[in-house]
């Protein structure tokens, strides 16, 4: 166990050790100028040549790299050009509004993906699995572009119950969930059925029924619990794609998160800032990753790390 | 059996369900003062006015935060703002007398010495504020007289001087203390700095405002990028005043029930410009007869009709009709494509294949990815193929595309100044020395009769003499083309009806939220 920990740990550092680079050099490599951007139109070229020593970005490129990669051992992100912050600092103002959307979806999903699955998998093939398959269509379908602005008009214009956009309160993240959510929602219900269906055709589930356990134990007790470690899995992968499709959700709905700081990052070229956007991102879905692996072997004794 | 199982969880869900909508629903939120609630489709990217230079920042930053000197009035000329009044005593030298009773927001009083040190701060390299090199060209030296009295003196005489102080002052006091001044800004305006948020910008008034305090206890600025979100919280009432931020397809909506009902629609001539633009250096372009062609082979009464509602009016040059300078040049050039056709045969680009695929000159348009931009770009990409001009249409991200009229990587664009009033801006725009990186003039236009008209323009301080000018200015744009005009979008205020005093001003600024009072809720 400690052994497999410090191999994947060692495996993470090269992981991002990548991603950085890629990214460092891909976004150098996007046409535009964050001087220009920052400058405006009205500044002289003597002035815009200042501004790019003083931020450094006069220096060969690979030069750049080097003193980010030495800056970035030392825990230091750098300043974002803009507002010449630390990167650091920005990104850990808008992180918990991404993790309380993440949140927030990941619970959505869970609350319409289980009851969906598991009365799809008791009844196969009868209507109420017919529906549900209809509802995960739809839900993997709708583009969040699209379900986002339909569920303001309904619960924020028609019905009036809920706010439309903004981070407030709970009831501001409503909405925002089940947007991001759907999706996730969608393909769980799926996973859940098919696992459960495979469980149930297990012999112990048969040895269960015939000891005379009660249908609600055998189902609860003895079947989801084992249905559910591949669905783990998925759901550890299933965060890469709430942190990216959340950018999406959080345009729609104005929220301050990480993924519109990021949007934001890349349209004024503002280099330091993306880069650590990314890095977080990334080393968020590694870790998370891991993390289920972990989760995977205490859920299923079998398997050995 | 299963039967049980699963409607319990049915109902221990849909209980669950239930409950989080009660919790959702429930906190009734307490009386909210006074507050204007505006939308903004992008966030000011500083409220530090040394460096703010995207709209948003400027107009609460001029308006609401702080004051100038002097400020543009509703007829775009310029009137008495933090100075009660000025002399010009020569035409190298300006005397400003300040209001006496002007304040900061933290009650200290705001004196000459702030204007100087304003002026000084700006102006020097080390501030890296992009105002710093104009003010530099123009002034030479600034003294403060006595506590009230601010003296300029300019290197030569400048006719665009009075417009270009229009820059906040700046408290002294503050600036040469430690701080974060763009976090934290204290100004002397009818509003006070309160929070910013990456969605939300809230101020509130200044009860000591020496020309009277606010009506409004708070002007609330939420950041709103979605153009459906936007729209959606009209729709449920949310906002007070929208300022040029809805589509044109939008507004008709609210021009009917029951939107109607709630919101009044302000429309009034702008001073924005849409234009397009040639890259001279590009071959394909420098003729001036296919230059001629593409202006006659446009039909911008088309695009404003059916693209853009009817939201603009059709431009004959830079200068809007509301601007004082505005002339109309001796040459339009209307839809014609028989003419257009013509123009293109004298230049030699012959039809290959009469009736056929074939056109007569490929030429290719470079825009912004904007929506709104790239469907009027094939509009003009039909419109153009029906004179024999096969137009390639390539959009950009916004940084990209920039950065390639900068450096001269297109033939034609699609682009729109906003804000200008003052016609120095020709100089900018078409003088040989301005081709970037200097200025603006993005298309290398170059023509001595052009250079010297926009260099005598800013020389000239007498306003008829100087219109005179810019009049031959307008004359030689319009006959040479290195822009081709197109239409000046209209002002338009989306104001719920329970705002009163709000005067839309052709500069869509925000000069009359101190003005502005609500209608209490019924």
């Amino acid at each position: 166990m400690f052994a497999y920990l410090v191999r994947r740990l060692l495996l993470l550092l090269l992981v991002l050790f990548g991603v950085v680079t890629l990214v460092f050099f891909l976004i150098h490599l996007i046409p535009g100028d964050p001087v220009d951007i920052m400058l405006g139109d009205q500044a002289l070229a003597a002035d815009k040549d200042a501004l790019r020593h003083a931020l450094g970005l006069h220096r060969p490129l690979g030069n750049q790299y080097l003193s980010y990669l030495g800056d970035l051992c030392r825990g230091d992100l750098g300043l974002s050009i803009h507002s010449r912050r630390p990167v650091l600092t920005e990104i850990g103002e808008r992180f918990p509004a991404t993790v309380e959307l993440m949140l927030g979806a990941m619970l959505v999903a869970l609350l319409m993906a289980l009851p969906l699955g598991i009365i799809s998998a008791l009844k196969p093939y009868g209507w109420l699995d017919g529906a549900s398959m209809l509802i995960s269509f739809l839900g993997i379908s709708i583009p969040n572009f699209w379900l986002g602005p339909m569920l303001i008009i309904l619960f924020s214009i028609q019905l009036g119950w809920l706010p439309v956009n903004e981070r407030g309160g709970l009831e501001h993240l409503i909405l925002p969930a089940i947007t991001l959510g759907t999706a996730m929602a969608a393909m769980l219900s799926r996973m859940i059925r098919a696992s459960l269906l495979e469980v149930l055709d297990e012999e112990y589930i048969t040895n269960a029924r015939a000891k005379g356990l009660p249908e609600r134990l055998v189902i609860f007790k003895h079947a989801l619990r084992n249905a559910l470690i591949p669905v783990i899995t998925i759901i550890g992968l299933q965060v890469g794609v709430l942190l990216s499709g959340a950018i999406i959700t959080e345009a729609i709905f104005d929220w301050p998160g990480l993924g519109s700081l990021l949007l934001e990052g890349i349209y004024s070229r503002n280099y330091p800032l993306v880069q650590g956007c990314i890095l977080v991102i990334a080393t968020v879905y590694v870790l998370v990753n891991l993390l289920t692996d972990i989760a995977y072997a205490w859920a299923d004794p079998r398997v050995r790390l | 059996m299963d039967q049980t199982v699963t409607s319990r969880w049915t109902r221990r869900l849909l209980l669950g369900g239930c409950l989080l909508l009660l919790l959702a629903c429930g906190g009734g939120e307490p009386a909210a003062p006074p507050t204007l609630q505006v939308g903004l489709e992008n966030a000011p990217k500083t409220l530090d006015p040394r460096f703010a230079t995207d709209a948003a920042g400027m107009r609460i930053t001029q308006h609401l935060l702080f004051e100038t000197l002097v400020q543009l009035g509703p007829d775009l000329t310029i009137a008495p703002a933090l100075a009660e009044r000025w002399e010009v005593n020569d035409p190298t030298t300006y005397t400003f007398h300040l209001m006496p009773k002007a304040r900061f927001h933290d009650d200290r009083p705001l004196t000459a010495a702030d204007v100087v040190f304003t002026f000084e701060h700006l102006m020097a390299e080390e501030t890296k504020s992009p105002f710093g090199p104009g003010y530099r060209n123009k002034i030479k030296a600034i003294e403060a007289v006595d506590d009230h009295t601010v003296r300029f003196t300019l290197h030569q005489p400048t006719a665009s001087f009075l417009t270009s102080v229009i820059i906040p002052i700046l408290p002294k006091h503050v600036l040469t203390a430690e701080g974060d001044f763009g976090a934290q800004p204290v100004g002397s305006g009818p509003f006070a700095f309160v929070s910013q948020s990456p969605t939300e910008i809230v101020v509130a008034a200044y009860k000591a405002y020496a020309a009277g305090a606010p009506k409004v206890d708070r002007v609330v600025f939420k950041v709103i990028k979605d153009d459906n979100t936007r729209f959606l919280k009209l729709q449920k009432g949310e906002l007070d005043l929208l300022i040029n931020a809805l589509p044109p397809n939008r507004v008709a909506a609210l021009r009917e029930a029951p939107l109607k009902e709630t919101y009044a629609v302000i429309e009034s001539p702008g001073i924005a410009y849409s234009y397009l633009g040639f890259n001279l250096a590009a071959p394909e372009v420098q003729d001036l007869r296919v230059r001629q062609a593409i202006a006659h082979a446009i039909d911008v009464n088309e695009i404003i009709r059916f693209r853009l509602e009817n939201h603009a009016v059709p431009a004959t040059g830079l200068l809007s009709p509301v601007n004082w300078y505005h002339s109309v040049p001796g040459q339009t050039y209307s839809h014609d494509p028989t003419k257009a056709i013509a123009l293109l045969e004298a230049a030699n680009y012959r039809d290959p294949d009469g009736e056929g695929p074939k056109a007569r000159i490929h030429l290719e348009l470079k825009t912004s990815n904007n929506a709104q931009v790239t469907g009027i770009a094939r509009i003009l990409q039909a419109q153009l193929a029906k004179v024999g001009i096969d137009l390639k249409l390539k959009s950009y991200e916004w940084g990209t595309f920039y950065g390639d009229i900068k450096s001269g990587n297109f033939q034609l664009t699609s682009m729109r100044w906003v804000g200008v009033t003052e016609p120095d801006f020709f100089y900018d725009l078409f003088h040989s020395s301005q081709i970037p990186p200097a200025g603006r003039n993005r298309g290398r236009y170059t023509n001595p009769e052009m250079d010297r008209l926009v260099t005598e323009g800013r020389l000239t301080t007498d306003p008829d003499a100087r219109k005179r000018i810019y009049a031959e200015v307008q004359d030689l744009v319009a006959r040479e083309l290195p822009y081709i005009s197109l239409w000046h979008p209209n002002n338009i205020s989306v104001v719920h009806r329970r705002v009163q005093g709000y005067e839309q001003h052709p500069m869509a600024g925000y000069s009359s939220f101190r003005m502005v009072s609500l209608a209490p809720a019924e």
